[in-house]
Order: C-alpha cells, then sequence, then structure tokens
C-alpha cells in the first residue's frame, strides 16, 4: 500500500493477518519470497514455523528461498535466516540485479501468474451488509473510496488504529506512492487526526482524508483547534460503532464473550466538530450514503462526518498460532445475534 | 550569534519548510526565533499531537519532520511518536527544551532526563553542550534521521546553551559517511534464485518508496560526475 500500484494485475494488495486471502495463499506457495524494503513482520508472517513451507523447500534444494534486500543490515535475520541477504540501498542494488536477470521459461511464469489471478478471483474482499439498510465501516469506505476516485492521484489518506484501519486497506486500492499515513508497527490509537495535519500542511494541494474510529478520535480530537486555526480543508470520516471493535470482537472470541473496558460512551462528533467551526453532520443510513459523501467529497473548508456504523469482525483473519494460509474467511465466524455460534479459539489472544 | 539563532538558521539550512510544536518556558529562546516567520510553525493541541503531525508530514511527503517541544512534560508527552516513527522508520528530529545545564540534576521545574527517556525510542538523542557545536550538531542529527534505515534523531537544548552567544566559529560541520558498496556476489545470486524460480513473489514495503536526498546531498554533482562505472 503506498508503494506500488495496486491495480496493476499483478499486484495481490495487503498480505497479513487481515490481509487478501490470496496474496496469503500465494506468500505460502511461492518459492521465492523476495523481501524489499520491508522486514518480515509478526504481522505479516503468522506463525513463524508454518511461515514459507514452499520457500524453505526451495532453499534447502537450492532453487529458491527468502531474498532479503534492505538498508539496514542489522535487519538481517531477526525473525526470518534469508537465504540471501543483500545490504544498501534497494534502488541501486536492483539496478545491478534486473541486468542480471535472465528469466524462466515463459510457460512456468504464465502458469504461476494465472494461479494468482485465480485466488484473487476466488478469495477477494469481502464482507456481510448489515440489515435493514444500516451502515458498516466496510460499506462507508467503499463510498469514500468511489467518491474521492477523481482525485485519487492527489490523495492522501491517514487512519487511527483499529478494523476501520483494516477495512480501509482492503476497501481502498492505493495507486500512488505515500498515500497512506498509518500506525503500522506501533499502532498507536489517536495517530489519525495528528498525521492527517501534517500530512495536509505538507501537500496543500492534496485532498486529505482522514478515516478513523470513534475510539481513536477519542484520544487526539483536541487537534481539531489545530485544523479550526490553519483552516486544514480536511475530509474527517468517524467510523462510529460506540466500541473498541477489534479488542471487543477478541474478548467475544477468546475470554468467553466477556467484555471489560471495551464500550464508548462518546460526546455528538457532530456538535463538537461543529463548537470548533467545522462544517459536520452524520449518516446513519445506506438511503442518505449518496449525498453525505456528495457533500462531503465537495466540501471547500473542513468537514467532518459522523457515519454511524454497526459493529462487525474484521475478515479474514489470521489467528494467534496459525500459518498465514489457515485463515478465518469472510461468512467463517459471524458475530451478529442470530448467527451460528463464534469457533472456539484456542491459545492467547492476539499481542 | 545566540546558541537559539543557530539551531534556526541551520534548520533553514537543512531545508526545513514547517515545524510542528508547542510552547514552553525552556524552549523559549528557540521558539522566538520563529518570530522571523520563514519557518510555518504548526501549534497542534498537544505535544503527542505535534509528534504525530510532524510523522504524517514526514511520511506523506518523504521529508524530515520536525518537532519543537519544551522540557519535562513536552519531552515526556513525545515519546509515543517518537517509539512510533522508530517503528515505521519515519525520519523525525524532536527539538526539546531543557532547564539551564546548572540546574539538571536538581529535579528543576519542569526538568526530566530527556535524552535517557529518548535513547530506546530514537537512533540518536543528545544533548547540546556547547554554542560552538550546536550547527553541527543540528547538522547531523539531520544527516541520521534521514539517511539508512531512517528513523527518529532527538536534540535537547539547555537554556543556557541556547542563550549564550557565539564568540569565534562554529565546528565544522561532520562528513558524510561514505556509501555501502552493494555486494555484487549476492545480487548474482538473487538473479541466479530468479532465473530458476517458478513461483516468484515480491514482498514489498513503505522502505521501497523513494526517499529524496536532503538538501546537502543536493548539492553533489551528479551521478555521472562521480566517476561510477557505466551501466553495463
Amino acid at each position: 500500500m503506498g508503494v506500488f500500484d495496486e491495480t496493476h494485475p499483478h499486484s495481490m494488495h495487503m498480505l497479513g493477518m487481515h490481509g487478501a486471502a490470496y496474496a496469503n495463499f500465494a506468500i505460502q506457495e511461492s518459492d521465492l519470497i523476495v523481501a524489499i524494503g520491508s522486514r518480515f513482520d509478526d504481522r505479516t508472517t503468522g506463525i513463524l514455523n508454518k511461515y514459507a513451507p514452499e520457500a524453505r523447500r526451495a532453499a534447502e534444494e537450492g532453487r529458491g528461498g527468502l531474498v532479503h534486500f534492505d538498508i539496514e543490515p542489522s535487519q538481517f535475520g531477526r525473525v526470518i535466516d534469508p537465504t540471501v541477504a543483500v545490504a544498501g540501498d534497494c534502488k541501486d542494488a536492483l539496478k545491478i540485479l534486473l541486468p542480471l536477470v535472465k528469466g524462466a521459461p515463459q510457460a512456468e511464469r504464465d502458469g504461476w501468474l494465472q494461479r494468482c489471478g485465480q485466488l484473487k478471483e476466488s478469495y477477494p474482499f469481502s464482507y456481510t451488509p448489515a440489515p435493514d439498510g444500516k451502515l458498516k465501516t466496510q460499506s462507508v469506505i467503499e463510498a469514500l473510496y468511489h467518491g474521492l476516485k477523481p482525485v485519487q492521484e492527489k490523495l492522501v489518506v491517514s487512519t487511527g488504529v483499529g478494523n476501520h484501519q483494516m477495512m480501509a486497506c482492503q476497501f481502498i486500492r492505493w495507486t500512488e506512492p505515500r498515500s497512506i499515513v498509518t500506525s503500522g508497527s506501533l499502532g498507536t490509537m489517536g495517530f489519525g487526526l495528528p498525521s492527517a495535519i501534517g500530512a495536509q500542511v505538507a501537500n496543500p494541494d492534496k485532498t486529505v482524508l482522514l478515516i478513523d474510529g470513534d475510539g481513536s478520535f477519542n484520544m487526539t480530537l483536541n487537534d481539531l483547534g489545530t485544523v479550526l486555526e490553519n483552516q486544514l480543508p480536511l475530509k474527517m470520516a468517524i467510523m462510529n460503532d460506540h466500541k473498541q471493535q477489534m479488542v471487543v470482537v477478541w474478548q467475544k472470541l477468546f475470554f468467553d464473550g466477556r467484555t471489560v473496558a471495551t464500550n464508548n460512551v462518546n460526546p455528538d462528533f457532530v456538535a463538537l466538530a461543529q463548537a470548533y467551526g467545522i462544517e459536520a453532520f452524520k449518516c446513519d443510513h445506506t438511503d442518505d450514503l449518496p449525498a453525505a459523501i456528495d457533500r462531503f467529497v465537495n466540501a471547500k473548508g473542513p468537514v467532518l462526518c459522523d457515519f454511524r456504523v454497526v459493529p462487525d469482525i474484521c475478515l479474514p483473519m489470521v489467528a494467534p498460532g496459525k500459518g498465514l494460509d489457515e485463515m478465518f474467511l469472510p461468512g467463517d465466524i459471524s458475530l451478529d445475534e442470530d448467527a451460528a455460534p463464534a469457533p472456539q479459539m484456542t491459545g492467547e489472544a492476539p499481542s | 550569534m545566540t546558541g537559539g539563532q543557530i539551531v534556526y538558521e541551520a534548520l533553514l539550512e537543512c531545508g526545513v519548510e514547517a515545524v510542528f510544536g508547542y510552547s514552553g518556558g525552556a524552549v523559549l529562546p528557540v521558539l522566538d526565533q520563529f518570530h522571523e516567520g520563514k519557518i510555518n510553525f504548526v501549534m497542534n493541541r498537544s505535544e503527542q499531537c505535534c509528534g504525530h503531525a510532524a510523522e504524517g508530514y514526514a511520511r506523506s511527503s518523504g521529508k524530515v519532520g520536525v518537532i519543537m517541544v519544551t522540557s519535562g512534560p513536552g519531552l515526556t508527552n513525545i515519546i509515543t511518536p517518537l517509539q512510533d516513527a522508530r517503528g515505521d522508520s519515519t525520519p523525525i528530529l524532536a527539538l526539546s527544551g531543557q532547564v539551564p545545564t546548572a540546574a539538571v540534576g536538581t529535579d528543576a521545574f519542569q526538568e526530566c532526563l530527556a535524552v535517557d527517556l529518548t535513547r530506546p525510542c530514537t537512533k540518536w538523542s543528545y544533548q547540546v553542550k556547547s554554542v560552538e557545536e550546536v550547527r553541527s550538531v543540528v547538522h547531523e542529527a539531520f544527516r541520521v534521521a534521514s539517511t539508512g534505515k531512517r528513523g527518529p534523531v532527538h536534540l535537547d537544548l539547555p537554556k543556557d546553551v541556547m542563550t549564550a552567544v557565539l564568540n569565534g566559529a562554529s565546528l565544522p560541520l561532520p562528513e558524510n559517511p561514505p556509501e555501502i558498496a552493494i555486494d555484487r556476489r549476492a545480487v548474482e545470486r538473487v538473479a541466479q534464485l530468479l532465473s530458476v524460480a517458478k513461483k516468484p513473489i515480491l514482498y514489498v514495503g513503505q522502505g521501497a518508496n523513494e526517499v529524496r536526498p536532503p538538501p546537502a546531498a543536493r548539492r553533489r554533482p551528479p551521478a555521472a560526475a562521480r566517476r561510477r562505472p557505466p551501466a553495463r
């Protein structure tokens, strides 16, 4: 995301714990994983003894493995033992590499590309729409993505941390470098609003969209004062389910449904933004969504929309202790009241 | 020039266009320089917000994000953004005010052990010792933040050093370390694996994004003039 054009047919999109099922399957089937500017973060590998079985086999047989390009040599071997490690600026390394690559027989590569294409078709990102015309975070993000498509080349998106963050990664197709600003490693709730402010200061000509959760927004909403003072034309979309829903899901799955300290009692975000002199409105129904998106996208100054969404589970999900290809897929788990009971989880909840 | 003026001039030399900061007693001699208005000083509503704003600035532009806070709570409030920037390899320069050198270690008002607190969550943290070294240290901090595996750097600025007047010359600017040469044999091994693998996949992260060279590097001659061997 925010590096390679995800609309390219060869792009397999985000991998990992809540990543694309097709990306995770492809990693597990690949015989040569080439890491460039990435560090085998635990959220992208699943449990390590089940990670990349085919690539490890290929490494033993001298026909593949795990290759790691990194500018910082101390990164090598921290998570996986690379078959080959190349230290230095990856741009310089790739300039040397490209003329040296002869390429496998085209027929073999065509087979692999076809397999990847099949995986993409078979396991798309999806969700179950909410009943009675209510909104889900995924449906709002899809609508925001389509509404802002005309400015996609000049769009920066920042997020908080939680389900809304993962769903933004899933339902936006990222095309431009540096278009996503999110707390990927530390997972800092409250990162969204101030980082959006910084992105707008750096890029006065771009559209900056904040996709935030109500929990994350609560943590740094005092920075609405900075938006007001500088009249930054931020577009602030709050996915408001009155919960810290990612943690609620873990409490339901790993702690017998006992929810503690994960329900949010929120202020009226619309009134709050208006107190700061910021245009604000709410939207809680599918019928009203097109008009709300239209108003939101076309606002000239700062604007906030409080999207009242029903909570959901973020799928796919690689549960703790599982390999990347052992995901719960969309439809496998539902937390709706009339749904089948959720599967019994074993082991520790995610850290 | 005072230490505070030298900090400001060094920021200009390093191409800084925006700083995210919050006022406070110990940082006043540096903050006062921004009266000139050449650098956009954005005042977020808490120091943590300043830190995340600088991260958003850096992540979306590739430039170094600069934070300026006061001593004590100003500094402790940016620990989370600094650790966040370390985790996501975001180039950040954090400048904090500090009580005068003579008061350091006395539990003075708004005093904390700033560089000790930021050491684990930065690439480099350093308390400036003299007005002579201010310019050199700011340039070095910029280089550390923006080269290699990019990340946060913290400079702690005691108030007496910021009000001291420079008599004579600043220390010379630090030399850039030599670039790491790519191990050609390792690259050849990768090429060989790519030639035999049937199902290769690229796993690409934010570290693959183009990095803008800092202004100092931009003044160097173009690559062709640096006697690189011609591309084959």
